[in-house]
């Protein structure tokens, strides 16, 4: 019962504190720095869906996070088109490109599935590069606007941190109640029994190409947020570094579960940043987080699928597990 | 006859190029429990797994009443009436026993039925409805078997295909779940039972066919095949002067 009522509380608490923090601060580089946390977020709810409930690997979501970006820069560089519609034709077509991925990738799995998505990434930074008149080369795209939502222009890093927390907020909501619904209880029968899935009627083909589609057009949402966030996109920001990393914040949170990968998310991403939010940290230990981020990153997820295989969220489960002594 | 609900008509399957099954023919009418026995490898489970729809048949028809439906996809079979319980029960493990259950009802929309079909399934085994909240995974070998079965009923069949149902499960057990499995067909429901224990299998089926090497070697009602000195000897392990 007291387990149910964290369960409700905290999320709400954790959602109040978001939507309260530019009354209490005015920190630009606060702002910026949770700003990367809310857009990953976004990735790693369509990731923990794909991977977490599927069990569907992508080493590649960096690429559709691109593919987002550069769509809403090219849109809007001079004005052509409102943010909004950029934004969605982003989140479609990247949507649109995951689908047409997954469709041939459908006898793929484990693996195998990893080295295509690894492949289809690495053709997309190669492109993000050579394709020179839409996305600008080595040089990248520049002077990207600022959201505008109808009369409003979001132009302060408060603002942009909030449209991106509250979208954030809205998807990983969204994605909760997903997996406790009728598709949702599909997806994870997909995660290990696939034989059982088909005997229970699901259509397994189907299931991941749309469970695909849906967490490419999610990276694509985040990649739009990303280039009117920060105004600009050049190619090295959607390396496979990048993608590894989201890969390494469901592990590291858990499979099967949006929770955990939420608590990774926000603890890798805020890594690089320890100096900062932390003012009283000595100078040799946050350079040496910053010098090793890569390597710890590594070790900390070796460490966690040695020993605890569930990550953050096996680990609460288990402790509650315990605590409710049944 | 335009009783029969299944018919399988000179079925070929095979993996890749490879043919394992030529020329099987079966029928299953209303309320009957229809067996296939055989040896490890005599074709039995290929034969199965294409009926529902896992292999693609290279040649011959599966008829459901009276409708082909060679090669649909599982998911549209079980939509028209065919569920399948696959040997080795491919249960989702760390997913609670309900759950199990309600994704059995995945294909199915309306709500009171599915709790009215829910109901009977507790009813056929109870012990399911104790275990409501665990994880499949922590279940017994029998009470999985039994969740398997449940979770295939839950799609309100007309046939149900069973593989292996009683293996490495112990007699009491067995016992239990056949008997399960011939109030189902005293209901209506036609079912095949691929099986490696002929003795138990003969003993609930009304029908049999004997495989070997991919081939329906011998057909017959259960107790012709039960009386014959050759089924007698080589899969019921009758000698001479046993009894």
């Amino acid at each position: 019962m007291s387990r149910r009522l964290v369960g409700t509380i905290a999320p709400v608490l954790a959602v109040m504190v978001v939507l309260a923090l530019p009354l209490v601060t005015t920190d630009r580089y606060l702002f910026k720095v949770l700003t990367f946390v809310g857009l990953n977020l976004i990735v790693v709810a369509g990731l923990a869906l794909l991977f977490g409930y599927a069990g569907q690997i992508s080493l590649g979501h960096a690429a559709f996070f691109g593919i987002g970006a550069y769509t809403v820069g090219y849109l809007t560089a001079d004005g052509a088109v409102p943010w909004l519609i950029a934004t969605l034709a982003a989140t479609v077509l990247a949507a649109l490109v995951g689908f047409t991925l997954a469709l041939p990738m459908l006898r793929l799995k484990g693996h195998y599935l990893g080295m295509a998505t690894l492949g289809f990434s690495e053709i997309m930074t190669v492109l993000f590069v050579e394709a020179r008149g839409i996305t600008g080369g080595n040089d990248g795209l520049r002077g990207i606007p600022y959201p505008v939502l109808g009369p409003f222009k979001i132009a302060t890093p408060g603002g942009v941190y909030l449209l991106v927390w509250i979208t954030a907020i809205i998807v990983l909501v969204l994605a909760g109640n997903l997996v406790r619904t009728r598709p949702g209880r599909a997806l994870r029968a997909l995660h290990g029994a696939e034989l059982g899935a088909q005997a229970c009627g699901i259509d397994t083909g189907r299931l991941r190409v749309q469970v695909f589609a849906l967490s490419a057009g999610l990276a694509g949402l985040a990649g739009a947020l990303y280039a009117s966030s920060v105004g600009y996109v050049s190619p090295t920001t959607f390396s496979l570094e990048f993608s590894v990393l989201l890969v390494a914040m469901i592990v590291l949170g858990g499979t099967g579960s949006i929770a955990g990968p939420v608590a990774a998310c926000v603890g890798l991403t805020l890594l690089p940043y320890v100096d900062a939010l932390i003012p009283g940290l000595p100078r040799e230990a946050v350079s040496f987080l910053q010098d090793w981020e890569a390597d710890i990153a590594g070790i900390v997820m070796i460490l966690v699928l040695l020993f605890a295989p569930g990550g953050v969220a096996g680990l609460i489960r288990s402790m509650t597990r315990a605590g409710d002594s049944r | 006859m335009p009783d029969q609900l299944l018919s399988v008509q000179g079925l070929d399957v095979g993996y890749g190029r490879v043919p394992v099954v030529r020329a099987a023919s079966l029928d299953v009418a209303c309320g009957e429990i229809v067996t296939i026995i055989g040896a490890n490898g005599s074709g039995k489970s290929t034969l199965l797994k294409a009926v529902a729809g896992l292999l693609r048949p290279s040649a011959g028809h599966v008829m459901l009443d009276g409708e082909d439906v060679t090669g649909l996809a599982p998911e549209r079979l079980v939509r028209k009436g065919l569920a399948f319980v696959p040997e080795g029960r491919m249960l989702f493990g760390p997913m609670s026993v309900s759950e199990n259950l309600a994704l059995g009802a995945h294909t199915r929309r309306a709500a009171a039925e599915v709790a009215t079909d829910l109901a009977r399934v507790h009813a056929l085994f109870p012990v399911l409805a104790d275990r409501a909240g665990q994880p499949a995974a922590t279940l017994s070998g029998g009470e999985q078997q039994m969740l398997a079965i449940a979770r295939a009923l839950m799609s309100r069949p007309r046939i149900l295909l069973l593989d292996e149902p009683s293996l490495g499960l112990a007699p009491k057990v067995i016992a239990d779940i056949f008997g399960v499995l011939d109030a189902l067909r005293a209901e209506g429901l036609g079912i095949v039972l691929v099986e490696q224990d002929a003795n138990l299998a003969l003993r609930h089926a009304q029908h049999g066919h004997v495989m070997r090497s991919g081939r329906v070697v011998m057909s017959g009602t259960a107790a012709e095949l039960a009386g014959n000195d050759d089924v007698r000897l080589i899969y019921l392990g009758v000698w001479h002067g046993d009894e």
